[in-house]
This record gives structure tokens, sequence and C-alpha cells, in this order.
């Protein structure tokens, strides 16, 4: 069989994909799969390595569940190191729960959403010397570096003329 | 003053439509149906479709201007760029995510780019359908851009905090309050001219507001960093200095044979030496930055400049002629 994407070489991976409900399948040649992250060729080395412990490698090759609108598996993703549709983060909650938390924290969005009312208008306050020092605070404690915390909160209370 | 060392502002904003994959598994009906909706809305609303895009000199130029991405430029799936008509505004359509909207302001400027950037965010939104999650927010290809999804950025001229050796020491300054600095290529290119593009890291858990404020703040504090720096270097090795800046400018002026990287090297030492004031500035002097680059001299000289070697003979006139 012919890849379905390049149209030119030999399909050698083969899955089924669910766009609006209807059903295609879906047959890639080495290339076109390695592209699209399916093959075992391509790992983004960098994020690939916030996938690396060892409980979201257990929840991976535990399940053959496959994402139901772009049909890829955990294990999919895992070597890509990148979703394969929005969907996904609804498919795969579980499993990357931890690798979204090691990437941002416990962060929750905040800003424009599709149906707000919020609109930017302009770049108002300037962010103080003291909100500087206390986003390198957070991430001192993040990072676990208590002894460089310790110094910016030192500096936090001297700008605050608390010393 | 500033702006001697911000040349440009940007701000990137990635948007994907629901129920759809994202483009590395996307097939041609649905780009197609995708390039559709981004243009049905866009079109309406002042934007152009870049035809050109599709003849492949044209498309590196506009990566070679820092426009669109590398992988956007040679991306052989089917792809659209939509551009507005004064240029500042571009949406490159199937790049990594579905849209990709970048905003573009010369010097120190994200408020203008901010605003241009989410004023077409909100044309596309009023009739797209944007994959959305109320505590991940707009979800995109890869989860380090979850959030708003908003790329605030900065292009600085940096040649002295470099030659002081005190870019290691700004690199993890940065990391600490969730920024980062890339070549000005962006994504692993090497800081050629010593010119980097400064950024936030990440966008879940910023508003959009914040993330501009703190890059201005940011890009605000380098700056000024720089300056001092300028004085230190130029103070502490006038001599050897102005030497090297001076020998930079008889390579551009005077080369036979220019490399892109010789032609960088030098650029960086010349346009340094402007802004000390040790060499006269000449008007285009910056435009160099891409004129002089293969597929800016490809597009000038025809298919003669196919051949590397004869485009650096090209590359050396091209200089010439500007200085």
């Amino acid at each position: 069989m012919i890849c379905s994407n390049c149209k030119n070489s030999n399909a050698s991976f083969f899955y089924t994909q669910n766009i609006n409900g209807k059903e295609t399948s879906v047959a890639l040649c080495q290339n076109c799969a390695a592209k699209a992250g399916i093959g075992n060729t391509m790992v983004s080395p960098l994020f690939g390595s916030l996938f690396a412990n060892a409980k979201a490698n257990k929840k991976a090759t535990s399940s053959a569940k496959r994402c139901t609108l772009c049909a890829l598996t955990f294990n999919d993703i895992l070597k890509m190191g990148k979703v394969g549709c929005p969907e996904c983060y609804n498919s795969f909650k579980e499993e990357l729960k931890d690798t979204i938390r090691s990437i941002h924290g416990m962060a929750k969005h905040i800003g424009l959403t599709p149906n707000g009312t919020e609109k930017l208008t302009t770049v108002k306050k300037e962010l103080s010397e003291e909100d500087v020092l206390r986003e390198q605070l957070n991430e001192a404690i993040k990072a676990e570096n208590y002894e460089e915390a310790a110094n910016l909160r030192d500096k936090i209370k001297a700008l605050k003329g608390e010393v | 003053m500033i702006n001697d060392v911000i040349l440009r502002s940007r701000v990137r904003i990635a948007r994907n439509i629901k129920d759809y994959p994202f483009p590395p598994v996307l097939n041609d009906a649905c780009r197609k149906e995708i390039i559709e909706k981004a243009s049905a809305c866009a079109l309406t609303h002042g934007f152009n479709i870049v035809e050109d895009i599709s003849n492949s000199a044209y498309a590196l130029s506009l990566y070679e201007k820092n426009l669109i991405s590398r992988e956007f430029a040679t991306d052989k799936e089917l792809h659209a760029l939509l551009a507005n008509k004064t240029n500042e505004t571009y949406i490159m359509v199937c790049e990594e995510d579905h849209l990709r909207i970048q905003s573009f302001a010369n010097g120190l400027d994200l408020e203008t780019a901010g605003k241009n950037a989410l004023e077409c965010e909100h044309i596309l939104s009023s009739k797209i359908n944007f994959a959305f999650d109320s505590e991940l927010g707009y979800l995109t290809r890869c989860p380090t851009n979850l959030g708003t999804a908003m790329r605030a950025s900065v292009m600085m001229f940096l040649p002295a905090l470099t030659l002081l050796n005190r870019m290691g020491e700004l690199k993890s300054q940065l990391e600490k309050i969730g920024m980062t600095i890339r070549g000005m290529y962006g994504e692993g290119s090497a800081a050629d001219a010593y010119i980097y593009q400064i950024s936030n890291r990440l966008s879940l858990g910023h508003s959009e507001e914040d993330l501009l404020l703190k890059t201005e703040t940011v890009a605000k504090q380098i700056a000024a960093d720089e300056t001092a720096a300028r004085s230190t270097l130029f103070e502490s090795n006038k001599d050897k200095l102005t030497d090297k800046i001076m020998r930079s400018y008889g390579v551009l002026k005077y080369a036979h044979i220019i490399s892109s990287k010789e032609f960088l090297d030098a650029f960086a030492y010349v346009r340094l030496g402007i802004l000390l004031g040790i060499i006269d500035g000449c008007e285009n002097f910056d435009s160099l930055l891409h004129e002089a680059m293969p597929a800016h001299i490809l597009i000038a000289n025809g298919e003669k400049a196919n051949n590397a070697a004869t485009r650096d003979i090209l590359r050396a006139k091209t200089i010439k002629n500007v200085l």
C-alpha cells in the first residue's frame, strides 16, 4: 500500500482516525510517520525527558487505548513529545497530568477565553522590583534552592524596609 | 537609545480548531478546510493570501526576515500564509498548530504588537471554534505552549554583554523568572551577529497582559545592562575593539568573496562601531541583515545565484552597494 500522505513510498504504519465523526484509514510510510512522530525515529530530547519518570511510563505501557479523535496511543505521544490533537488532552488526561505539572507546576489558565469579554487594552502597570524578586523567590523554592530563596527573601525584606 | 539594543518586538499566539488533529497527522482535505475557514474570516478583515509562499526562495526570504518559521517556509504539505495590508500581522495556517498569529513592531513596542495580534485573534475567534480547556487554556500541539499560547518576544543586539561573557549569567537569570533566550532564528539557532530573541518560556497561569508586561520590563533592564556594558567594553579595550571594528569594516567594504557566517560576524562589529560612533552610519545598513542572506540574494540575482560559491561573490557585491 502506498503512503496516504506523500503518495510516494510504501506504507508501513496503519491506523484509523476519526475527524468530525468520519472514520478514515491512514497508512503512512516510515518518513511521513516519523514526521508525524508515530515512528521510532523522532524523539524530542528535552521534552521527551519529562515523560521519563516510571509513573508515566507505567501508565503508558499498561494501556493500549487510543485518542478518540486522532487515534494515537499514549506511547505515540511519548515518542514525539507532542500530542496528536486537542482531544488528546481529554483522552489522556490522567496520563498527561504529571507531564503538564512538571512543565507548568500547578498553574491554571488565566487570561482570554473563547467566549470571554476580556480584551487587552494596554500595558498598564510597571512590574515593581519586588514583583520580580518575588517571582525569582517562587522559582527558587520550586527548584528547592533554599539558600538562594533565603537571600531573595532578605532582599525583599530590605526593599520593604523591614530590616 | 533603547532601540540601539532592541531591534524588534513580536507577539505570537497559537490557536487550534476544535475537532481537527494537529497538522503533522492532518490530511490534505482537512488542511484545505482549515485554510478555507481561516481565509474566509481573515480576508473580510483586510488580510490577503500570500500566494508566493509556494515559491521556495520567496518563502525562505520571509524566514530570513524572521516573519515565518523555517519549518513553515520549507513545509512540503499544504499550508497557507495570510498577511494584513501593512505586513505587520501574519497568520501561518497549518504550522505546528493550526493557526499561528504573529504581529511585529519596530524597536521595543510589545504593546502595539500584542494589540494587533490579539485583534487578529479576536477576528478569527468570532467565526472559528477554538480548542480550549478551562484549566489548560488554549490547547496546543506542544504542551509547553498551553495557557494563553502567547509568546511575547524581543529581538536584541547584545554584542557587549556577549563579548564580556555575561550571556551565561543572563541566561540563567532569565530562566529563573520563566523567560528564555535563543538565537536570531529562534529555537536551536546560534546567536549569529550577537542578535538574540528573548521571550516568555511558559504561558499557562499568566495572562496576556502579564506576559507582555513582563517581557517588556525584562527587555528594558537588559537594554540598560547592554548600554552600560558597551561603555565598559569600549573604555577597557578601546584600541583592540576599534581595531576589530575597522578590520570588520574592511571585510565588508573590500572582500570579493564573503560567506553568510563571515558577513554576520563582521556585521555585528560594524553595527557596534556605528553605535559607538567609531564609524559613520550609512543608510540601510540594517537592511543588509536580510539582503545579504542566501534566499534574498537568490531572488535579487536569479538562477545564477543557485550556486553557493557564486552567491558568496554576489553577497560581497550586495554589501559594497550599501556601504
